[in-house]
C-alpha cells in the first residue's frame, strides 16, 4: 500500500527504519535480537563474575570422576566407584522406567474411566466422575506422598511374615509379599535355550502383524471378518509355550523368601517405584479420561446413528466408526498428557525415587558443588526427552489426521 | 328378537402404568439394571462403594476435634480413629504459616479484595467501572501482603500517569510512535531512577520531622520532669526535719521508759524474795500482810506508769516509722525520675544523632570511592610480573623480591578495601532501617520468610497468574509473528519452559538465580519463586491465548485491516478482546495448573501446606499423624481447583455458539 507514495528509485532515507513497512519490521527484529544478546551477554557476564568471585568455572570434569554413593534401584550395573556420568544415566533410566510404566497405565486406565463415564449406568457413571474430579483437583505431589505414606503406614513389616504366628502371609501361592519395603515378586530366571523362547515370542509379534494385514487384505477381498482379536491372542502365547516345553522348560522362577530380616531373591520393587507409579499414573489418566470423554461427545451423533443404520453392532460402531475419528480429538491433548507425566516423574525427589532429579540434580549437585552445569544438563535432559516425545506423537498424529485434499 | 348392538357410552378409566415402567423401578431398570452384565456392574460398583463407606467412615468421624496432642487422642477410649485435634490447634499456621498474629486481617483483606477485582473479569453482568479497581488491586494487594510504606505502590501507579502525560505532549510535537516509545521510556525511568529516590527521601524527611517532634516532646518531658524532681527534693526536706527533731524526744521517752522498768523490776524483786514457795500456795514469811499490800499497790502504780511510758514510746516508733517509709519512698521516686530522664537524655542523643549518623555513612561512602580510586592506581601502578593474578602461586616466571613486596602490599590494601566495604555497608543498613521503620507511613513491614499455608499458595499462584498474563500475550502474538527473528525466540522460549519440568525452575530459583545477577543483589526465595512460576505460566499462557487467536476467523483480521487499524490498534480493540474472552477457560485451567503445582515449593524448603505437613509431623505433640493432615490439606486444594473448574466449566458452556 505504502508502494503508490514511494516514488521509483528514490533514494534511502534513515527515517524509512522507522516509517515503511517494508524496513520497520527489519528495524524492530534487529533491535529484538540486540536486546536479546544483550540481555544474554548481561546474564552470562553475571554469571562469569560472580562464579570467579566464588573462584569457580564452569567445568564438567566432574561428570568423569567416581560418584561415591549408591543408588538403590538401578536397571544397569552401577556401584559407587562408577562416575557422576553413569550416575545420571542410571537416574535417567530410573525416569525413563517411570514414564514408561506410568504410560501404559495411565492410558489403560484414562480410556477405560473415560469411556465408563458416558456409560448409560448411572451408578457407574457417577463414580467415574467422582474418581475424576477428586483426582485431577487434588496435586499430585500430594497422591504420591499418599501412596508412599499407604505403602509404608499400611503394609506389614517384613519380620511380620516370621515365625509361627505370623501376623502377615504372602500373597498368589507364596510368590508375593508385600511388605512396607516394596513388593517382591517372583523374578524370571534365563537358563540356556532360554534366548530360543525369546526368540519366538519376537517372532510372533511380527506375525501378529503380519496376520492382522492378511486378515484386513481378506477382509476387503471377501467381505468375511476373522475374530482377529483371539487369533492374534493365540499366536502371541502359543507358539512360545511350546517351545518353552520343548525345550525343557529353560526359563524359571525366582520366589522370594524370607531370611534373617528381610526378603531375598525375587524382584525387589521398592515403595518409591510403586507409589510414584501409581499416583503419576492415576492423576494423569483422570485427565486422559477428560479428554477421550470430550474425543468420544465430539463425534457428531449422525455418525453413531449412521453406524447403526447400517446394521453395524454396538461394539463395532465404537471400534469402527466413533474411535477413530474421536482418536483424532484425542490425540493432542494425549500427547500433552504423555509430557505432563514424563515431567512430572521429577517428583521423584519427594519419595526418594533416584530419578534423573535425585541423582544428577540432588546428589551429585550436592557433592560437588556445581549447581549451574548440573542444572543445565538436568534442563538439556528433559527438553530432550520432552522433544522426542512430542516429536513421536506429533508422527503418530499426522499419519491418523483427517487428510484434506 | 332384537338384538341390543353394544355401544359404549363412557370411556374406561385409566390404568396405573405396569409396576416397572414407573418411578424409582423404571429409573432403576433403565440406570441400573439395563442388561444382566450391566446389573452386575452396579452390584460390583455399589459393593465397593459401600464397602469404602464402611473402612472409611468409622475412622473418619470422632469425637477428636479439641485434642490437643495425638497422645491424648490415644489415651482417649472414645476416640479409636482420626485425632481431627490437629486440624484444630494448626489451623492458623496451615493457613497463614507464620505470619503474624496481628496482621493476619491483612491477607485475608486482600484475599477479598481479590475477589472484587477479579469479578469484573469473570462475569461480565457487573459494572465496567470496576474493572479499574481490578488495575490497582496488584498494588493493594502487595502493599497489604508484606506492607512498608505506601509510597512504594503509590510512586509506581504514578509512573503510569508519567508514561500517560509524556505520550500526550509528545503526540503532540512528534508523531505517535515516538509518543509511545517515549511515554514507555518515560515510565520505565521513572521506575527505575525516580521511585526509590523519592520513596526515600519521603521517609527519610518523615523521619526527620518524627524524630524531632519526638525530641521536642522528651524535652518537654525532660523539663517538666526536672520540676518534679526538684519539688520532690523539696519535699524530702520536709520530710527529713521532723524526722530528725522526733528523735531526741523518742530517746528521752525511751530512757524514762527503762527507768521505770528497773523500779518495776525492783518492787516484783523485793516482793517474790519474801515468798515461801509451798506445794498448792505460798505465802510471806518476813513481811506483814500491811506491807505486802502497801508494797503491792506501789507496785500497781509503778507498773501503769510503765505501761503509759511504753505505749507512748511505740505510738512514737510507728509515728517515725510511717515517717521514714515515706522518705524512702519519696527517695525511690527520685531515683526513678532521674533514670528516666538520663534515658531520655540518651534517646534523645542517639535520635539527635541519627542524622549525623547518615552523613557520617556518606561520609564512609565518599571515603570508600576515594579509597577504591587509589586501589585502581594501585593496581594499575603493579609490576607487570604480578600483574593480574589471584595469587603469587599462580606467577610466571621468577619474581623480584621489591615486586614481590608491592603485590602483598597491593593485597593487603585490597582486603582493607574489603573490611571497609561490608563495614559502610553495616553501618548504611542500619542506618537505613532505623530511619525507615521511624519514618513508616503505612503498614508495619512483613518479610517473605513469615509468609506460608494456603496464603503462601494463593500468593505464588496468583501473582505467577496475573504477570504471566501480559508476557502470555506477548509471546503468543511472537509465535504469530510474520517476523522471523520474533517467532523464532518466542518458540524457543514457550517450547523450552515446557520441556522442562517446573522442579527444574524453582531448583533455579533456589540456587540458581542469584548467579545470573549483578553480584550482591539478593533477594528473597519467595519472589525469586514467583519469578519462576511466572516465567513457568507465562510460556502456557502463551499456548493458551494461541488457541484463542487460532480460533477467530480470518474475517475478523481482514476486517480490522480493511478498517485502517494499524497492528496494534486492530489487536487492541478487534483481536484480543475476542480472543481473551475465548481464552478464560484455558487461563483458568493454566491457573489450576500453578495452584497445584505451588505445592512444589515444599521441596525447596518453602512451607506451603505440603512443607508445614512435615513442619507439624516434626513437633513433639503430633509426631506420628498422617492421614489426617494430609486429608485436610487434600481437601482444601479439592474446595478451590473444583470450584474454579466448575467456573471454567459453565464459562465454557455460555461462551459455546453452536447448537
Amino acid at each position: 500500500m505504502a508502494m503508490a507514495d514511494q516514488p521509483a528509485g528514490k533514494s534511502f532515507r534513515l527515517s524509512m527504519l522507522l516509517y515503511d513497512t517494508r524496513y520497520r519490521s527489519m528495524t524492530i527484529q534487529i533491535i529484538m535480537l540486540l536486546a536479546f544478546f544483550g540481555g544474554v551477554y548481561w546474564l552470562l557476564g553475571n554469571m562469569y563474575t560472580n562464579l570467579a568471585a566464588a573462584n569457580k568455572d564452569p567445568n564438567f570434569s566432574f561428570l568423569s570422576q567416581p560418584s561415591g554413593y549408591d543408588i538403590n534401584q538401578r536397571l544397569i550395573e552401577y556401584t559407587s566407584q562408577s562416575t557422576h556420568a553413569r550416575a545420571w544415566l542410571v537416574g535417567l533410566l530410573n525416569t525413563l522406567l517411570v514414564a514408561f510404566l506410568g504410560v501404559i497405565l495411565a492410558s489403560v486406565v484414562g480410556v477405560s474411566v473415560g469411556v465408563m463415564r458416558l456409560s448409560k449406568n448411572w451408578i457407574v457413571a457417577r463414580l467415574m466422575t467422582v474418581y475424576i474430579e477428586t483426582f485431577r483437583n487434588i496435586p499430585v505431589l500430594l497422591w504420591i506422598l499418599f501412596a508412599m505414606a499407604i505403602f509404608i503406614e499400611q503394609f506389614p513389616q517384613p519380620k511380620s511374615f516370621r515365625g509361627d504366628n505370623a501376623t502377615a502371609s504372602m500373597h498368589l501361592w507364596d510368590s508375593v509379599a508385600l511388605t512396607n519395603r516394596g513388593w517382591y515378586i517372583p523374578k524370571p530366571i534365563f537358563n540356556s535355550g532360554s534366548m530360543v523362547v525369546v526368540a519366538v515370542f519376537f517372532l510372533s509379534i511380527i506375525g501378529i502383524f503380519l496376520f492382522g494385514k492378511w486378515a484386513k487384505a481378506r477382509q476387503e477381498r471377501t467381505g468375511e471378518i476373522l475374530p482377529t482379536f483371539w487369533i492374534k491372542l493365540a499366536i502371541l502365547f502359543v507358539p512360545a509355550l511350546i517351545t518353552f516345553f520343548i525345550m525343557g522348560q529353560p526359563i524359571s522362577l525366582e520366589y522370594p523368601a524370607l531370611k534373617g530380616f528381610n526378603f531375598k531373591g525375587g524382584f525387589h520393587m521398592r515403595n518409591s517405584l510403586i507409589a510414584l507409579w501409581l499416583a503419576l499414573s492415576l492423576y494423569t489418566a483422570s485427565f486422559i479420561a477428560e479428554a477421550v470423554r470430550a474425543g468420544i461427545m465430539a463425534i457428531n451423533k449422525g455418525q453413531s446413528e449412521a453406524a447403526e443404520a447400517l446394521g453395524l453392532r454396538q461394539k463395532r460402531v465404537m471400534n469402527l466408526v466413533v474411535l477413530p475419528q474421536a482418536m483424532r480429538v484425542i490425540i493432542p491433548p494425549l500427547i500433552s498428557q504423555y509430557l505432563n507425566l514424563t515431567k512430572n516423574t521429577s517428583l521423584a525427589v519427594a519419595v526418594g525415587y533416584m530419578d534423573v532429579t535425585g541423582t544428577l540434580g540432588g546428589i551429585t549437585l550436592n557433592q560437588t558443588g556445581r549447581a549451574l552445569e548440573c542444572i543445565l544438563l538436568l534442563m538439556i535432559t528433559y527438553l530432550t526427552i520432552s522433544l522426542s516425545i512430542s516429536m513421536v506423537m506429533n508422527i503418530y498424529n499426522n499419519s491418523i489426521k483427517l487428510k484434506e485434499r | 328378537m332384537k338384538i341390543e348392538p353394544y355401544v359404549r357410552t363412557e370411556m374406561l378409566s385409566e390404568q396405573p402404568a405396569p409396576l416397572g415402567q414407573t418411578g424409582v423401578l423404571k429409573w432403576m431398570r433403565v440406570n441400573l439394571f439395563a442388561s444382566v452384565s450391566n446389573s452386575i456392574l452396579s452390584l460390583v460398583a455399589l459393593a465397593g462403594v459401600i464397602l469404602f463407606a464402611m473402612s472409611v467412615l468409622p475412622w473418619a468421624i470422632q469425637p477428636s476435634w479439641n485434642a490437643t496432642s495425638l497422645r491424648q487422642c490415644i489415651d482417649d477410649p472414645n476416640i479409636t480413629g482420626a485425632c481431627w485435634g490437629v486440624i484444630h490447634d494448626r489451623f492458623n499456621q496451615l493457613m497463614f504459616g507464620f505470619y503474624p498474629h496481628d496482621a493476619q486481617w491483612r491477607p485475608l483483606l486482600a484475599f477479598v479484595l481479590m475477589l472484587v477485582a477479579i469479578a469484573p473479569v469473570l462475569f461480565d453482568k457487573l459494572p465496567r467501572k470496576m474493572i479499574w479497581f481490578s488495575a490497582i488491586f496488584p498494588f493493594i494487594g502487595v502493599w497489604l501482603l508484606w506492607g512498608g510504606a505506601i509510597w512504594g505502590p503509590l510512586l509506581v501507579i504514578a509512573g503510569f500517569g508519567v508514561a500517560y502525560i509524556v505520550n500526550k505532549v509528545v503526540k503532540g510535537l512528534a508523531g505517535d510512535l515516538a509518543a509511545l516509545i517515549l511515554g514507555v521510556l518515560a515510565a520505565l525511568i521513572w521506575w527505575l531512577f525516580a521511585v526509590a529516590p523519592i520513596s526515600t527521601t519521603l521517609t527519610q524527611t518523615i523521619a526527620k520531622t518524627r524524630i524531632e517532634a519526638t525530641i521536642q516532646k522528651l524535652k518537654d518531658g525532660d523539663a517538666a520532669l526536672g520540676d518534679t524532681v526538684s519539688e520532690m527534693e523539696g519535699r524530702i526536706a520536709a520530710l527529713e526535719a521532723p524526722i530528725a527533731d522526733m528523735k531526741a524526744p523518742l530517746k528521752g521517752l525511751k530512757d524514762a521508759a527503762d527507768a521505770q522498768r528497773a523500779i518495776v523490776d525492783g518492787l516484783r524483786a523485793e516482793l517474790n524474795a519474801d515468798l515461801e514457795k509451798g506445794m498448792f500456795f505460798s505465802t510471806h514469811t518476813v513481811l506483814s500482810d500491811t506491807e505486802v499490800a502497801d508494797l503491792e499497790t506501789r507496785l500497781g502504780v509503778e507498773d501503769a506508769k510503765f505501761y503509759d511510758l511504753e505505749l507512748r514510746y511505740s505510738d512514737a516508733t510507728k509515728v517515725l516509722d510511717a515517717q521514714q517509709r515515706q522518705l524512702a519512698f519519696a527517695r525511690n521516686d527520685i531515683s526513678n525520675a532521674t533514670g528516666l530522664l538520663r534515658e531520655s537524655e540518651r534517646a534523645r542523643a542517639d535520635m539527635s544523632a541519627l542524622p549525623d549518623l547518615l552523613s557520617k555513612a556518606a561520609d564512609l561512602e565518599a571515603q570508600k570511592a576515594k579509597m577504591d580510586a587509589a586501589l585502581l592506581a594501585m593496581a594499575s601502578a603493579l609490576p607487570d610480573s604480578v600483574k593480574g593474578i589471584a595469587s603469587l602461586s599462580q606467577a610466571q616466571g621468577d619474581i623480584s623480591d621489591q615486586d614481590k613486596a608491592s603485590f602483598n602490599d597491593y593485597e593487603a590494601a585490597k582486603k582493607d578495601m574489603e573490611t571497609l566495604t561490608s563495614a559502610v555497608l553495616n553501618v548504611d543498613t542500619r542506618v537505613q532501617k532505623a530511619y525507615q521503620l521511624a519514618g513508616l507511613v503505612g503498614l508495619e513491614p512483613v518479610e517473605s520468610s513469615k509468609f506460608g499455608g494456603l496464603m503462601l499458595s494463593i500468593t505464588i499462584g496468583v501473582s505467577g497468574i496475573v504477570l504471566s498474563l501480559p508476557i502470555g500475550i506477548m509471546l503468543a502474538l511472537g509465535r504469530q509473528s510474520d517476523m522471523f527473528i520474533i517467532k523464532v525466540l518466542s518458540v524457543g522460549f514457550i517450547e523450552f519452559i515446557r520441556g522442562v519440568p517446573l522442579i527444574t525452575l524453582l531448583f533455579v530459583a533456589s540456587v540458581l538465580l542469584n548467579f545470573f545477577l549483578p553480584p550482591g543483589t539478593n533477594f528473597d526465595l519467595i519472589l525469586r519463586v514467583i519469578i519462576m512460576a511466572t516465567i513457568f505460566s507465562s510460556a502456557y499462557m502463551a499456548e493458551v491465548i494461541r488457541g484463542g487467536l487460532a480460533a477467530l476467523p480470518t474475517g475478523q483480521y481482514e476486517a480490522a485491516d480493511a478498517l485502517g487499524l494499524d497492528y496494534w490498534q486492530s489487536m487492541r480493540l478487534i483481536i484480543m478482546p475476542q480472543a481473551l474472552k475465548i481464552s478464560i477457560p484455558g487461563i483458568v485451567g493454566t491457573f489450576i495448573g500453578l495452584f497445584k503445582d505451588t505445592t512444589l515449593v515444599s521441596i525447596i524448603g518453602l512451607l506451603d501446606p505440603v512443607g508445614l505437613v512435615k513442619t507439624i509431623q516434626g513437633n513433639s505433640d503430633w509426631n506420628g499423624i498422617v492421614w489426617e493432615l494430609y486429608a485436610f490439606v487434600a481437601l482444601m486444594f479439592w474446595v478451590f481447583t473444583f470450584s474454579m473448574s466448575r467456573y471454567s466449566m459453565y464459562l465454557e458452556n455460555k461462551l459455546k455458539t453452536t447448537h
